[in-house]
Parts: C-alpha cells; structure tokens; sequence
C-alpha cells in the first residue's frame, strides 16, 4: 500500500507515535548504522589544495598528481548533465569533506593493524575480513576460533576475496598473496598506483576517458580508493574478487575508482556491495569502474547496491553518480554487467560495453527497484563496433511508493559491425499509483545486415495472478514478493549464488509496505 | 530581424536530426518580425514565416467532409487551427511537396487541431518532393500539428515521408477520456534523404486506446529518425496502448535511428513498444525464390508488403492506391 | 461442513455497472460427502467458486457461507485457504518465474505458519512431491518450470491437482477441472481426487460431464440455474441430464 509509507499527521496522532513509525520505517535498512571511529578529514570543500591533499594522503607518484589536476581543470569549465529523470536540489560542491579516513588507516600493514570497529562493521554486514574464517565458512562473524572449529569447513562453497573500502581508504584486501601466486594481482588502487605504475599509466583512463562527463571528471580529480585487478594471459582467476563499499564519516563523498584488467585468455567475475548510514543530509557517491577485456578474455561484473535510500518522505540518501564502462578490446572478449539496484536516492548509472574487438559480447543484466521518493535513471550503452559483435539487455524496473524508475539505454551499430546482434528486453512493474516507470531506449543503426530487437512493457502486478497466490494460502506481502521474484528471475539467475540469495532478500526488504 | 535559435544535435529532442546544421548558410530566411512562440521550433519557425499569410482556421460541422490542403514552396509558414466538431467525421489530407524551383525551400507548417467529443478525424500527410528518387533534393520540410482529442473522440492519421535535405513530421497529441487513436506511418530514406517522423501522445484520462505502428525503409546515404513517445499521466488509468516500429536498412551506408518511449505514472495500464531494424528476412527470401521468383523481385515483394503492412484500409481506396504506387515507384528505382 | 444459506451475490466490473449473479443459493455439504454441480454456461458456477474463495470483484449482498460452523465471507482468502479451502481454478493462473515447487512450498508453509504448525522440511517436502507427482504421472522436471507457463491445458489442470494432494486441504471445490484432459488423464486426475476423499473432507465438484461423476462418484448433483440451484438430487440426476438435456430438466423443475 502506497499510501503506507505516507505519514500524514493527524490531530489525534502526537509527534511520539509519528518518530515512532518513521523509526520502524527506517528499520528496515538494517545497514543503516553508524561505526564510532576516530576520523581524519580534508577540510570541506573542492579546490587545488584539496586535489593535492587527496594525493599526498595516498603518497602517489608526481604523474598522478599532475593527472588528477589537469582533471580538476577541465571539471571546472563543465556543467551537470541534465537529461536524466531525475530531480535533485542543486548540490554544492564546496560543501563536502572530499577525504576522510580512519585515523592512521594509511599505516594498516596486515589485518591484525585493522581497528575492532572496522572489523566488526563489516562483520555486521556480512563480510569477514579475516581470511581463515572465510576459509572455515565462518558466515558474519569475527567469531572465535573455537566457534570456527565447531562450523565444519564447507569446501564446496567458493571462496571470495574481499577489498574493503571504508569512506576513502582501502582498509583492508584478503587473499592477495593466494591470488598472486596465480598471477592475479588484487590490491586497491592507491597501492597499485605505487607498485604497479606501469599498468596503471597504460589502461587509467583509457576506457572513460578523464573528460568523459561531469561526474567522471570529478571523479578522476578527487578519486579516493577503489579496487585494482589484473588476471594475466591465459589465468582463470581461482576464486571470486569483490569489493566492499561503505561510506560511513558524516558530510562526506566518496569517489570509488576501479580498474580491472583481463589479459588475453584470462577470465575473472566479481562482486561489487556497498552500504551507508541512514543520515538525513544527502551523501554523493561518484564512481568511476573501467574494466579492459583484451582478447578471449572475460569479465564477470555484479554489483548489490544498496546505499541507504532516505526515508520515506525523501530525506537523506545517497546520490549515485556511476560511469562504469568495459571495453571489450580484444577479439572474442566479453564482459557482463548485472546489477540489483535498490538503494540510494538518486541512481544516475550505465554500464557500458564498448564491443571493439570483432567477435565480442557485451551483457547487461539490470534489476533496478525504487520505493519511497527513490528516483533511478539506470540502463546501459552498447556499443558496437567490431565485426559479429552481440549485446543483449535484460532491464526489469520495479516502482512503487512515490519513486520514479527509468530505463535509458543505447544500442549504437558503426559502420564496421558488420551482422552485429542486439536483443534488448526492458519490462516494468508498477505497484500501486503514485509512481512512475519510464523506457528511454535510443537504437542507432548504421549497419544493413545488422539484427536488432528491442521489447518492452509495463504492466502493473495482476490482480489475477495476486488472488490465485493467495487462494493457496500466501499472505498478500508474500504474494508480492513471489511474484517480483518471479518477474526478476532471469536476471536474479545470472548473479553468482551466493549473491542471488542476499539480492532476493534485498528485493523482499526494499518493497515491504508497498502494498495492502 | 530575431535570428532564431535553432536547434542542434545537442538538444535532446533533435539529436538525430540536426536543423541548425541543415540550415547552415540559409538562415537568412528566418528574417521574421515575429517572436519566437513558446511552443516549440516548428510552431515558432511557421509563425514566423507565416506572418504575411496569416492563419487559417478551418471548422468541419458536417459528417463525412474531406478537406484536401497541399502545401507547397509557396505556401511556407502555413500555420493555422481546425476544429472537427462534436459528432462531426472528416478527412483531412495534407500534401507537403517542393517542386524543386527553388534553390533550397524552406517549409515550415504548424496547425493546431481539435476534435471535439465523440467527433473522427482521418489526416492523411503524404510528403512528396518533387525530385527524383536518388537525387538531393535540398528542402527543408517541417510540419507539426498539435492534435486535442475530446471525450471519446477518435484519431486516425497515416503519414507516408519520402524525405528531403531534412524533413520533420512531428506530431503531439492530448487524449481525452476513451478516444481511440491509431497512428501509422510509412518511410522511405533513399541517398541523401533525411525523414524524421517524430509523435508524442498524452493519455491524460482514463480508457484512451492507441495503436501506433510505423514501417521504414532506408537506402544508402539516406537517414530514417522515428521518436515515438507514450505519455501516461496519473489520470490515465486504464491506457492501452502498443507502439511497434521497424525499420530495413536495404544497403550499406543507411541509417535508421529510433527512439520508442514510454513515461508511465498510471498503474494499471498495458504499455507495450517494439522495435526491430535490420534486413529482409532471408528464410521468406528463400521461400519464394524455392518457388521460383528471382531474388529482386523476391526481396521487393517482401519488402513491399512489409511497407504496406502500415498503410491501413481507413485512408481510402484512391489514396491508398497513390501511396503504394508512390511505395512502388521508391522500391522500383535503383538507388 | 459447507453450509450456504440464500446467498446473493454481484459481480462489479470495474468498467461496467454490477450485475446480480447469484440469487438465492443455498447448499449444504455434509463432512465425508462429494457434491456434483452442473448447470448451463453462465449459470453463476465459476462465480459461486470465487465468493467462496473470496475473490475481488465480488460483492456478496446477502446470505451466508459458513465452512465448519465459521463464516468465510469476513476472511482474507489466504485465511480461508489457511482453513482448509481449496480452489482448483477453471482457468488456473501462469506466473512467471516462480517455479511449481517454490510455488508450492511458500503456499504450505504459509498456511501452517497461520495454523502455527511448522514448516515442511525440504527433504519432507521433496518425499511428498515425488509421491504426489507419480500418482498424476506428472513428469518431475516439469515442477521445475515455472508454474502453468507454457503449459498444455490439460497439464496445467493435473498441475492444480498436484497442488491439492501436496497442500491436502480439507473442502475442495473442482471448477470443470475435467475440461482439457483427454481420456487417460481424466482417470489419473479422478484417482488423485479420490484419494483425498475421507470423513473429514468434503468436495464441490464443478463440470458438465458425466465420465468425471463416472470417476469421481458424487453422493448429491445439483443444477445450478441463474443463480439458484433449481433441483438437487442422487447419481441418477447427472444421467438423466445427460439423456435430455438442461432445456428438458429446467422445464421440469
Ligand atoms: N468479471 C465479470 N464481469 C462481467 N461479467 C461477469 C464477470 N464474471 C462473471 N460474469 C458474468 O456472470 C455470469 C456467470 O458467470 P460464471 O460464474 O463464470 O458462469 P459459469 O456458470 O459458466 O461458470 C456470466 O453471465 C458472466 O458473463
Ligand atoms: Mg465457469
């Protein structure tokens, strides 16, 4: 029920009762606390100073610096893009701390330097930092060992290396030294920086290019950490990488970079989360992720997002300014998007294939839900360049409560794709009668023996399908829930178990009390 | 003298079709008195060229009325308003054709058109330039009608665009209670042609059904836009709507561009839109040349019929009968 | 056990003016007993199926339907399933991407969490969807699909069955469930419903034909007419409709 999230204060109902419900509303986002930690910040605002600041903190090479600055400059002259459906207050820029860190998190060296808080923020979340646990399938705890002993070792469930990113420092990376020995090189971006110049200076940049868009701009100017990846030629990286996001120091932004690498014949999928404290101001979260597939290589790129979304009258929340973008270099390469977006307060974001390399795929599979005053502008760009290059997109938007939802997507065919393939579906659920779904597909054929499709539709849940659920006894919250499920299915497929799991809860959290 | 600003590639609802571009060198036709309206550039640009003209206003009261209008080099800037009246049926059938007098025609038109309760309107818009197929032709042809559907009205409109330097069909409507509306079209892109057929339709209230489906072809050199947009409004409850548009690039080096949009804030609608652009399906290719008709003539019955498909029975024996031989006559000439 | 007192019933479009379709019905089910129901296209019988089982849409004006003593027309229709009510629909329901046994197992454990009972255990869960499928030879990678999509009407008519074994609810009502199924399913279909019938339970048995009642043997038949039901009688009704026809046998009544 739409009207469920709305609290109207009557006569008869005192401020108490009201906090009160808001406070059950907001428990819902059970991500939504806070981590007490001594901070250290860059004072507010956005200028040179900042930029250089942000590069000492990180200790980066003279080239870096003089990048990020030449990035400050040109993000001067540009202009917030305003095509999306989205509307926000304008943001100033200036009124922000574009650096924050656990108090001498630069020095972690191993784990055991990692603050108890840190630790058991990401414990909360669900993702042990400490790699015998993980080995012992120790799920969400910074336990004991003993308890370890007693959890038998599930050696079938894969293992999963983590990078966690708390505010604007990698505070710690796990398996690093198991995956060097394959080859893999999985670090944050700060230390890649410093040790792995070379590569760094050879694809940064190199898929969004510095100009790119404001966002992307800003990013590259004050990017804070991110996660670096490398799989050599002809490596099948031998577990699952990820990163974790959390954004916790009040007034704040964080500005992930990420670059991954997969070398020719090499294959990698990861995992991407993130998470922030309910606050009532408006965080910015501004990104930019460049994933390289040279040839015969593949990359596998998922990503949970749920930065908490504001409350149900659209105070606080994450703004989430996102430039993800593969470039399927090399011939036969392939790379896939799937995301589940269900948090922040404004998703502007659309991973990207550029299909260079003849003979490359691009996916995308997206499952973007909004409630409360959520708006999402979210989609995807293909595009085709090489010869026999496919895409195929599968985009299932959910609205309800008063957000907004809107699918924007371009397939663009060149000259030289000769026979490229375009299968695109964009369906839409809407739930209950204050929100919108919108479908903004743009196709751009140059190519005669090129074979694109596009479907879409929106639709509301079926009253049928809700009332024959129900005869068999499901409670109507359930119903709704196992008919979304339903309808987001082929997507929830192509996330690796573990998350496919965690992303359906998040479905079931994200629409409570949409209904009734 | 006002230069207008015209729009380019960087705005959003031209990004396909480049006016300032296409105008570059000519924009000393838009010397005009008046100010620009707030309506959009076509409105703006018919205003001001229109002013000597002045504006029409046509009123249909009695059923079955058929109004022809063609609108040539001379008439450019035409702008004026038609009212179909409550329970009143017409055709309206619009020409828009240059016959290549003069060095670069420039043709703006806008009308504004009511349909008043219960009332039908049939328009027909068949832009034909008067070159031949395969040569520049350097007109610029716009036209724009803003269509008001009352209660239970019903809209029928058939667009058939053979293209020029650039032509622009665009149409806007606002649909009241229960109308119906089918919107169809047909394009055909050939060398050095640009055709965009550009719609919006509003579903401001309940039970408004629309059926939109749009058929191109192109040609080496030529460019086909389609910007198609459903707009269902929170008092739109109840819209059925499907908007189906597919393009065949018949050669390399065409262009077809589509945008097919919904923005939906009613629930309990069925939207639905489909797009597809590529080539001639090679299987029904090869059915009829197992049959033994040879591959072009195969290719162009496909083809054919796939065009035809769009062009719907309600324009009328003797108009149809001009649009597939104007099809036929695109599809017969070499490119 | 189901006992309807002149029940009287509309149906509300929700684009057109309401229209009385029951007028008068009243029924009584006996614990133990099956119930034939027949009666011309139109006759009420689908809608009668849906005001019991508490679909919107419907708007009972007066009247009362009680299962066990308790009224049903208040509750939820997860509720009354929960009580034992089960609906195999005329035309049953695709929903995509949910596969039958998620579909099957959230409807079990939902009704025992509201009986408080516990839920069925997977391995539990599994044993009884391997016996219930091999009694309707329904092929088990068929519960893998998603329910009734794609599906041949007489499949997804077994599969409404299937559900009732697994969910073992306690008042059945079968809306021409014989419609759709050729020969040989029509007698594993009956064998599956036979095998819930017991002292407990009783069953509403919605069709046109009599090979179902061959199968299925009622204890009562009635006619249902515009929204009455116009003569009741044994077996032998159902037989002599079949001879002559509803026009002869609603002249009569
Ligand atoms: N949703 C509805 N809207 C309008 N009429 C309905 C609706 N549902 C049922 N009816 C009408 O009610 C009458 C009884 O229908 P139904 O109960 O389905 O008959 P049957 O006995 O064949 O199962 C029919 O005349 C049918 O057209
Ligand atoms: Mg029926």
């Amino acid at each position: 029920m739409s009207e469920g999230k709305e609290i109207i204060v009557k006569d008869s109902i005192d401020q108490g009762t009201v906090d009160a419900a808001r406070a059950l509303e907001s428990d819902k986002y059970a991500e939504g606390f806070v981590t007490d930690i001594e901070m250290e910040l860059a004072p507010k605002g956005l200028n040179e100073d900042i930029v250089r600041y942000i590069s000492a903190k990180k200790e980066e090479p003279e080239w870096m610096l003089q990048w990020r600055l030449d990035a400050f400059q040109r993000w001067k002259e540009m202009t917030e893009p305003t095509w999306a459906m989205i509307n926000y207050p304008k943001i100033d820029y200036q009124d922000a701390h574009y650096y924050a860190e656990p108090k001498g998190a630069a020095k972690y060296k191993t784990i055991d330097d990692v603050p108890k808080e840190i630790l058991e923020t990401y414990a909360k979340l669900g993702i042990p930092l400490k790699e015998q646990e993980v080995l012992l399938g120790v799920e969400g705890a910074v336990g004991t060992a003993a308890e370890a002993r007693e959890t038998p070792p599930k050696s079938s469930q894969p293992r999963v290396a983590v990078d966690a990113v708390f505010d604007s420092v990698s505070v710690a990376t796990t398996f690093r030294a198991e995956l060097l020995k394959a080859g893999v090189i999985f670090m944050s971006i700060s230390e890649a920086i410093r040790e792995y110049p070379d590569l760094v200076k050879q694809y940064l940049g190199s898929v969004v290019p510095v100009t790119d868009n404001f966002f992307a701009t800003l990013n590259s100017a004050v990017f804070s950490d991110g996660t670096f990846v490398y799989v050599p030629k002809g490596v099948r990286c031998p577990m699952e990488l990820s990163t974790y996001f959390r954004m916790n120091a009040k007034g704040t932004g964080q500005f992930e970079r990420t670059l991954i690498i997969v070398d020719e014949g090499g294959y990698v999928s990861y995992l991407e989360g993130c998470t922030a404290p309910m606050r009532d101001e408006n965080q910015l979260h501004a990104a930019v992720v460049e994933l390289v597939a040279l040839a015969d290589a593949e990359i596998k790129y998922s990503t949970v997002q749920n930065w908490w979304p504001g409350d149900a009258d659209g105070k606080g929340g994450v703004y989430n300014f996102v430039t993800k973008r593969g470039d399927c270099r090399g011939a036969r390469s392939r790379i896939s998007w799937t995301q589940v977006e269900t948090g922040s307060a404004i998703t502007w974001k659309y991973p990207s294939c550029v299909l260079r390399g003849d003979d490359s795929t691009g996916e995308f599979y997206s499952i973007a839900v909004t409630n409360g005053r959520q708006q999402a502008d979210t989609g995807t760009k293909m595009i085709h360049l090489g010869k026999n290059t496919r895409s195929r997109i599968i985009s299932k938007g959910i609205s309800a409560g008063k957000s907004n939802n809107t699918y924007r997507g371009l397939v663009s065919i060149h000259q030289k794709a000769a026979k490229a393939r375009n299968f695109t579906q964009c369906d839409s659920l809407l739930i209950g009668q204050t929100c919108g779904a919108h479908t903004v597909p743009y196709v751009e054929n140059r190519r005669g023996d090129a074979q694109l499709e596009h479907e879409a539709t929106t639709t509301k849940l079926s009253e049928d399908q809700l009332f024959y659920t129900r005869q068999r006894g499901i409670g109507e919250e359930e119903a709704v829930a196992l008919l979304v499920n339903g309808f987001v299915r082929d997507v929830l497929q192509k996330l690796p178990m573990e998350f496919a799991v965690e992303a359906q809860k998040l479905l079931e959290v994200s629409l409570e009390g949409s209904v009734g | 003298m006002q230069l207008l600003d015209l729009p380019s590639r960087r705005s959003e609802a031209w990004k396909w079709s480049d006016l300032r571009a296409a105008m570059a060198g000519q924009e000393n036709v838009l010397i005009g008195s008046g100010e620009l309206g707030s309506e959009g550039p076509i409105a703006a640009l018919a205003q001001v060229m229109g002013d000597a003209y002045g504006p029409s206003a046509l009123e249909i009261t009695a059923p079955g009325e058929t109004f022809e209008s063609r609108i040539t080099e001379g008439d450019a800037g035409q702008y004026g308003t038609v009212v179909v009246k409550a329970g009143a049926t017409a055709t309206l059938v619009e020409r828009l054709g240059v016959s290549g007098s003069r060095l670069r025609p420039f043709l703006p038109g806008y009308s504004r058109i009511e349909v008043e309760p219960g009332a039908t309107l049939v328009r027909v818009v068949v832009q034909a330039n008067d070159v031949a197929v395969g040569e520049a032709d350097a007109a610029i042809v716009l036209n724009e009608a803003v269509v008001k559907l009352g209660k239970g009205a019903t809209f029928r409109q058939f667009v058939l665009g053979e293209g020029s330097r650039l032509t622009r069909i665009e149409t806007s409507v606002e649909a009241g209670e229960g109308a119906q509306i089918e919107m169809n079209g047909v394009y055909l892109a050939s060398a050095k042609r640009h055709v965009d057929l550009t719609s919006r339709v509003a579903h401001a209230a309940p039970g408004v059904n629309t059926r939109q489906l749009i058929r191109g072809v192109a040609r080496k050199g030529g460019r086909g836009v389609f910007q198609g947009k459903f707009l269902v409004e929170r008092a739109g409850q109840k819209t059925d709507a499907a908007m189906a548009h597919n393009a065949l690039l018949l050669e390399e080096g065409a262009e077809i561009f589509a945008k097919p949009e919904l923005e939906i804030y009613a629930d309990d609608v069925a939207c639905a839109h489909g797009n597809t652009a590529g080539q001639l399906d090679e299987d029904a290719v090869f059915y009829l040349r197992q049959r033994g008709i040879p591959d072009v003539d195969a290719r162009a019955m496909i083809t054919r019929a796939f065009l035809i498909e769009a062009v719907p029975d309600w324009v009328g024996d003797e108009l149809k009968a001009e649009i597939e031989a104007r099809i036929d006559a695109w599809l017969g000439t070499p490119a | 056990m189901l006992e309807l007192k002149n029940l009287h019933a509309k149906v509300v479009p929700e684009d057109g003016p309401a229209r009385e379709i029951l007028k008068g019905l009243s029924l009584d089910v006996p614990a133990g007993e099956v119930h034939a129901i027949m009666g011309p296209n139109g006759a009420g019988k689908s809608t009668l199926s849906y005001v019991l089982t508490g679909k919107d849409g419907y708007e009972v004006t007066a009247g009362e339907a009680k299962l066990d003593g308790v009224n049903l027309l208040d509750m939820a229709p997860e509720v009354r399933a929960a009580k034992g009510l089960f609906l195999s629909f005329q035309y049953p329901m695709e929903i995509a991407g949910v596969p039958v046994m998620t579909f099957v197992r959230a409807a079990m454990n939902s009704q025992r969490k509201q009986r408080g009972e516990a839920e069925v255990s997977a391995p539990e869960f599994l044993k009884l969807s391997k016996i219930a499928a091999a009694k309707l030879r329904i092929d088990p990678e068929m519960l893998k699909r998603p329910l009734n999509v794609g599906f041949s009407g007489g499949e997804k008519k077994r599969l409404e069955i299937y559900q009732m074994l697994m969910i073992e609810p306690r008042f059945m009502i079968l809306d021409e469930t014989d419609s759709g199924l050729d020969i040989d399913a029509l007698k594993v279909v009956a064998e599956g419903v036979n095998a819930l019938r017991g002292p407990g339970r009783g069953m509403l048995v919605i069709t046109h034909y009599q090979r179902l009642l061959d199968h299925i043997k009622p204890d009562r038949v009635h006619i249902l007419s515009a929204g009455r039901i116009v003569k009741s009688g044994g077996p032998e009704l159902a037989l002599e409709l079949e001879k002559s026809g509803y026009d002869q046998i609603l002249k009569s009544a």
